[in-house]
């Protein structure tokens, strides 16, 4: 395999089936193409409670887990890139947690790990409300159109700066903070009922 | 909806997870954050870290970035290729050399062939000869300007030849290249030269010519002569006020020298009867001088050269 910013980026059964036949190769290449994207969610979490030596220090372990669990993950249920998303934002979620040292909702690796990939939970009718509230978001998120979709996700999943959004949807700075505010304004109407 | 409530996208599944993420595939990293990463995750996978392949990966980089550069050179040299073979740069022009020469004439020739020479710099021009190759100068602002070898220009005007300078006045051609090496002739601006005679003054050739009428009448007292005598006619005596006449120098310049200076007797008669004989004698003296000057105005820039010249005569004339 070849590897840098001029290639073309593998699809993820190639990458799956390097990882399998000749895992160092295809580790480096795991990492090559999804480290932009696992630093960004780490960074946009623990960027304010963590120093750069935490941030990468997960964003290494989040490659490691899935590279450890690699026989569960399912291309049918999702993309490596939502495998590694979920992967990291979980363990971006415990390891703020854990720099504030708060002790509830601490969970172990391996519990982090095996809810990405299976997606279980005890209380069923809990798991049912909560993928409906999930499909109401996206929905309403997709509603908004681009760039204000791109915006508040980058803003709000991916826990950006303004000046990164501006610099990835290519906008003012000024712009992208009013037209958070504004779709925010649109969401909130939306998820309530009413017409936007 | 805000932040806070925002927090339900981190509780997604992969599906969901999947959905969210779909168009928004950019992400940056630091390189330097990157390799750090990249290293922590070898180790932790107990993988040895690829050391070598990151080093090809940097060499090739540099090799495509290099190639990008060198395409890009060539693109902009091929756009802004030019054919001209006599293409002058201004910086050419801004050292002008002007040389005038002046020559004298006056049927014979006595060139003086003083030879001024003048480098002009840039915006120390002077009212002198040089002046003509200065606002020339100033007038080579383009690259792609300048002036053919050999190329003549136009003298105008050549004037105040009479006193101790002459001003010359005339246009210098401007020839165009555009890129593709075709040449255009436009006129130019004006120049002006004022050289100051510094040789010594142009001669006056002073020429006088005297008429002479001898009227022969029968009166009182007149001498008598045979009419076989054809010895009247050896009277070539100047008239004393014919001769007054020449010595005297009209030239208002007063350096003027008499070069050349006749007298003749135009007409004698001579009668046989009683004679009386009365002797009307009309003198007319003139003198004139004439001046011929030729200059010479040499312009060169680079390689190239003007070459102007003009010939002007001037008589002057009194008559006494």
């Amino acid at each position: 395999m070849t590897e840098g910013w001029w290639t073309c980026t593998m699809t993820d059964l190639e990458l799956l089936r390097m990882l399998q036949d000749s895992p160092q190769d295809g580790y480096a290449a795991l990492l090559a193409q999804y480290s932009g994207l696992v630093y960004t969610i780490v960074r946009g979490k623990l960027s304010a409670v963590g120093n750069e030596l935490d941030i990468e220090d997960l964003v290494s372990e989040v490659f490691y887990v899935f590279y450890s669990n690699l026989e569960q993950v399912n291309l049918e249920r999702g993309s490596v890139k939502a495998f590694l998303s979920v992967i990291a934002k979980r363990r971006a979620i415990t390891k703020y947690h854990a720099l504030f040292r708060h002790t509830v909702n601490t969970v172990s690796t391996e519990e982090i790990v095996l809810d990405t990939l299976t997606d279980t939970t005890d209380d069923a009718e809990q798991v049912v409300l909560q993928r409906e509230a999930h499909k109401e978001l996206l929905d309403a998120l997709d509603a908004l159109g681009e760039p204000d979709r791109t915006i508040l996700i980058r803003k709000f999943y991916l826990g950006e700066t303004a000046a990164s959004i501006a610099e990835q949807v290519q906008l003012k700075q000024k712009t992208v903070e009013k037209r958070a505010e504004r779709a925010i304004a649109k969401l909130r109407i939306r998820l309530k009922g009413g017409a936007v | 909806m805000n932040e806070q409530e925002f927090q339900e996208l981190e509780t997604l599944s992969v599906a969901e997870t999947e959905h969210l993420l779909q168009g928004i595939d950019r992400y940056s990293i630091p390189s330097s954050t990157e390799e750090r990463i990249r290293q922590l995750a070898f180790e932790k996978a107990g993988f040895t870290v690829p050391q070598r392949h990151r080093a090809r990966v940097v060499w090739y980089r540099y090799a495509a970035l290099a190639a990008c550069f060198v395409f890009v050179l060539s693109a902009v040299l091929l756009l802004t290729k030019h054919e001209p073979l006599q293409q002058y740069q201004p910086a050419d022009s801004q050292n002008v050399v002007a040389s005038v020469t002046t020559a004298e004439m006056d049927g014979i020739q006595t060139p003086t062939n003083e030879l001024i020479t003048e480098e002009i710099g840039g915006s120390s021009l002077q009212q002198s000869a040089t002046t003509a190759a200065a606002a020339f100068a100033g007038t080579q602002t383009t690259a792609v300007t300048t002036i053919p070898e050999n190329a003549v220009g136009e003298m105008t005007d050549v004037t105040a030849c009479k006193t101790d300078s002459v001003v010359v006045t005339g246009t210098v051609p401007i020839v165009t290249y555009d890129q593709t090496g075709n040449m255009t002739t436009t006129r130019g601006t004006n120049f002006s030269a004022n050289q100051v005679l510094t040789t010594e003054k142009p001669p006056v050739t002073t020429v006088k010519q005297q008429t002479t009428t001898a009227g022969l009448s029968g009166t009182d007292g007149a001498e008598t002569l045979p009419l076989s005598t054809t010895a009247a006619v050896t009277d070539t005596t100047q008239p004393p006020g014919a001769e007054t006449s020449a010595t005297e120098e009209s030239d208002p310049d007063e350096t003027s020298e008499v070069v050349e200076q006749e007298t003749s007797i135009v007409e004698t008669s001579m009668f046989t009867t009683t004679w009386t004989t009365t002797t009307t004698t009309t003198t007319t003296t003139t003198e004139s001088m004439e001046s011929t000057v030729i200059t010479e105005v040499i312009v060169t820039s680079g390689i190239s050269s003007l070459t102007y010249q003009q010939t002007s005569t001037t008589t002057y004339t009194t008559t006494v």
